[in-house]
């Protein structure tokens, strides 16, 4: 069973997601997720980054368009029937959400919602397998707490409970949508480390840069349902190529680095094709090319005047 | 002197909720004071009792124990009804989402200067629409019509819009609740900026609460971090600025507290407050 490396958990491949009211909000993606890998997808509200983790699922509404492919281990999901999808939710795939209480049945113990992780795909929780589950995330007294109503617990516990549930089959890949974006700062981390050791695989989706830094290998920067920057978490950020992947950053909230910036304007609507670039409009080195030739991503950019990386 | 000098100034604030049969104190013996052109930063958890406090700070609700001074007075003392506050528009508030706190039937001009028009002289409708224009001109929305409704502005020039309003009837403090929480990073860092000037270029003062400990840290003067209903912790901007961003809370476990088992607040966290002076009052007050 030793698997060469480039054995993808997750392969998307020139994916394209067009919802019923015309809104393109995901353009010719494509991605790749190594075992043991942790990818987060970035960008502002309305880049496309929850669609590409809806398309994952199988949770795009009927009447969406979907081309492409996308690969879970060797199981095709565009295209493929509900119980197909069904089989991987679970199983192969874990889904993380932003709201832990919003996930949970509000009449319904904590520990209903972590034995859902078995019930969901048909099978009998083991005796205190529950328990057991929520402990090995870090929870005392588990067996007490478990028996409260999510009310009951704050917001990073009921996040790891959720993860408990989520990761009970030690899915290959966990799709997690803005999972600590609903809980303090301080909480943020702790949640990051467990959900990281609870699954193999980890498709991030964040708006965090400070939090994505800390916790993911590698980072993809989508803008107007495009990616314009991918590549290894620490390159990014520090050495970002692509000019809106530098605004996100100059915008983030940094000690010791002075007021942030702001990036004027707004992405185009997600109705429109703009010929080119979609960023020109905000972008400060528009220039040649930009207005007709839309830029592709090469060697981790896709930009027509990509920055120059300063010092080694 | 801080003390004299300070436009806001309270001392050992207690509020209490009563949920079910039991009391909780969501504010428990709070100090703190505010300069002129000062920023104060209140962050923790939620539930930690930093919103509370925000209502106390700006007479919007009435302490159980303690005082509020604005300008040296106890707006409270006296009182029959309402805050005795030093004059109308005194403290302004800004709102965590934006879009709802404009009234959406309204074209900008009118809710930006609402304000104004409350107890004071009538206005005509074109002095009211030149204001309009030249307060939106100050936070970078020059390129905006005036009789636009909130609906065609995006989060960020809607919550400037709203800081406007709140700028027009010249306060003295200012106090947002979770300003920036609603808004993307790169219309938030617009927001900061403007409510740095409004600080820096007139001289007010702000009480910003954020659970972003960052987006504090960057704006900021001052910080301080409560948990359950206390101060726990009081940062100088210089140690800010120093601060390490992967190590959120200095001295504080990541540990998650059920409501249940709430704990004493780490008692230690007190400690950062200046050792007692003559006037002990005064030293907590100015840090």
């Amino acid at each position: 069973m030793d698997t060469p490396s480039h054995d993808a958990v997750l392969r998307i491949a020139d994916l394209s997601v067009r919802y019923g009211n015309g809104a393109r909000a995901v353009r010719s993606v494509s991605l790749e997720l190594s075992p043991g890998e942790c990818l987060a997808l970035v960008g502002e509200s309305g880049c496309g980054k929850t669609t590409v983790a809806h398309a994952i699922l199988g949770l795009l509404p009927r009447r969406t368009t979907v081309a492409g492919s996308i690969r879970v281990g060797d199981v095709e999901v565009v295209g493929a029937a509900r119980r197909t999808i069904r089989r991987l939710r679970g199983h192969t795939i874990g889904y993380v959400g932003q709201d832990p209480y919003a996930a949970c049945d509000p009449l319904r113990s904590v520990r209903h919602h972590v034995e859902e992780g078995w019930t969901a795909v048909r099978t009998t929780p083991p005796n205190g397998a529950a328990i057991e589950r929520l402990e090995a995330l870090g929870i005392d007294q588990a067996r007490h707490r478990a028996q409260a109503r999510p009310s009951q617990w704050s917001g990073g516990m009921l996040q790891r409970a959720t993860i408990a549930a989520a990761t009970v089959h030690r899915p290959a890949l966990t799709v997690a949508d803005e999972p600590t974006s609903a809980l303090d700062a301080d909480r943020s981390d702790g949640v990051l480390e467990i959900l990281r050791e609870a699954t193999d695989a980890l498709l991030l989706v964040s708006h965090d840069l400070s939090l994505v830094g800390r916790h993911a290998d590698r980072i993809a920067v989508m803008y107007h349902g495009r990616i314009v920057e991918e590549g290894p978490s620490s390159e990014v950020l520090s050495r970002a190529r692509h000019p809106y992947t530098r605004a996100l950053v100059a915008a983030s909230p940094r000690p010791g680095h002075g007021l942030p910036e702001e990036l004027e304007g707004a992405p185009p609507s997600l109705l429109t094709t703009v010929p080119g670039c979609s960023f020109r409009a905000r972008c400060h080195c528009a220039g040649e090319g930009c207005a007709d030739q839309l830029p592709v991503l090469r060697d981790g950019v896709a930009c027509h005047h990509p920055l120059e990386v300063v010092g080694p | 002197m801080t003390d004299r000098a300070a436009l806001l100034a309270c001392e050992g604030l207690t509020c209490g909720y009563v949920v079910g049969h039991e009391e909780v104190l969501a504010v428990d013996d709070v100090s703190l004071a505010v300069h002129p052109g000062e920023i104060l930063g209140i962050t923790g958890p939620s539930g930690c009792g930093k919103s509370t406090t925000l209502r106390l700070i700006s007479g919007r609700e009435r302490p159980d124990e303690g005082r509020v001074r604005m300008d040296g007075v106890d707006i409270w003392e006296g009182a029959r009804r309402g805050p005795r506050l030093p004059r109308p528009g005194f403290v302004m508030p800004v709102f965590q989402d934006p879009v709802a706190s404009l009234n959406r039937r309204w074209p900008i001009w009118r809710s930006i200067t609402e304000p104004l028009t409350v107890g004071r002289r009538r206005m005509s409708t074109e002095e009211r629409r030149r204001i309009a224009r030249e307060q939106m001109a100050r936070v970078g929305l020059g390129h905006l019509d005036e009789r636009a409704l909130p609906s065609r502005l995006s989060g960020g020039q809607a919550q400037r819009v709203a800081i406007v309003r709140a700028l027009v009837a010249e306060p003295s403090l200012v106090v947002a609740d979770e300003p920036t929480a609603a808004l993307d990073v790169t219309t938030a860092a617009g927001v900061t900026r403007v409510l740095r000037e409004a600080a820096d270029s007139l001289g007010i003062a702000l009480v910003v609460v954020s659970h972003d400990r960052n987006f504090l840290a960057v704006l900021a003067d001052r910080l301080v971090r409560m948990d359950h209903g206390r101060v726990v912790e009081r940062t100088s901007r210089e140690d800010l600025q120093r601060h390490d961003p992967s190590r959120p809370y200095p001295g504080h476990q990541t540990v998650d507290i059920t409501p249940a088992d709430a704990g004493d607040p780490d008692p230690g966290g007190r400690s950062t407050d200046a050792p007692a002076r003559p006037n002990p009052s005064n030293e907590e007050l100015s840090l």
